[in-house]
């Protein structure tokens, strides 16, 4: 399954507009911005995104909250969603990928190499379920 | 080779701009929050995390590792008062001698600063691959 589209839920707007160029620029992803939690389901519903790069720690909704929000949902369930965190420790990385994420990434990031972070990612768990890319 | 078109470039200038202002946006926001907490105020603790994290997230990104380090610093000083500052009602003393240790060396970071060199340091960063 190739990457296309990645929806990036960010409460920072600097942060969602430096991975929106690097992805655009480097990896040539198409790209979908949401800041807000709340409207997340909604907005992956319209634009069927391949993957959801989620930021764990929010003011409003966390990270976790807003993946289990996705998870209930039958049109959003499916979508796999790499964590963004500042925190990489593993004590915080395991229950994060327990959740059922896909990969954990770290910020901040490099933005010329975050693409090949997240294809890889993809790559694995795409290999991991018996897929072809 | 990636290639800055114009149009590229005209969007990374923007953006560190907007970051270079933001920063310092933030900068006043965090010595306010400061300034409250030493008043008296525990709700002004939020914002300091909020603030310090964002900068912490996001500095390395944006072509300024060393603000991500000094903001590094401070949110982990910060976050370890957390759980007491959910049910505080008057400020512990720690958390005003951290911030006495942690915000003057990010204060320092943010004063060098310029917006000229935002923009050529994000410009050098996303113009390397290839």
């Amino acid at each position: 399954m190739t990457l296309n589209r990645i929806l990036i839920l960010d409460d920072d707007n600097d942060i969602r507009s430096i991975i929106r160029m690097s992805l655009e620029f480097v990896g040539n992803y198409d790209v979908v911005e949401c800041s807000d939690g709340r409207s997340i389901v909604e907005l992956a519903r319209e634009t069927r995104p391949d993957l959801i790069l989620l930021d764990v720690m929010m003011p409003d909704m966390d990270g976790p909250t807003v993946l289990a929000m996705l998870r209930t949902d039958d049109d959003t369930a499916l979508i796999p969603v790499i964590f963004l965190t500042a925190k990489p420790q593993p004590s915080h990385a395991k229950p994060l990928i327990a959740q059922g994420a896909i990969g954990l990434l770290c910020k901040p990031f490099d933005p010329m190499t975050l693409s090949d972070q997240i294809q890889e990612i993809w790559d694995r768990h795409h290999s991991d379920k018996g897929e072809t890319a | 080779m990636n290639t800055l078109t114009e149009e590229r470039r005209a969007r990374l200038k923007s953006l560190s701009e907007r970051y270079y202002g933001e920063t310092l946006n933030r900068l006043d926001i965090i010595r306010d929050s400061r300034d409250s907490l030493a008043k008296g105020d525990p709700e002004a603790f939020k914002s300091l995390i909020l603030n310090s994290h964002s900068l912490a997230g996001s500095g390395a990104s944006m072509g300024y590792p060393e603000l991500s380090d000094a903001a590094s610093v401070l949110d982990e000083a910060l976050r370890s008062f957390v759980g007491e500052m959910e049910t505080a009602r008057t400020i512990p003393p720690d958390l005003m001698s951290a911030l006495e240790h942690y915000f003057p060396p990010l204060e320092k970071v943010i004063a060098l600063m310029t917006k000229e060199e935002a923009v050529e340091r994000l410009w050098r960063s996303m113009s390397q691959k290839g």
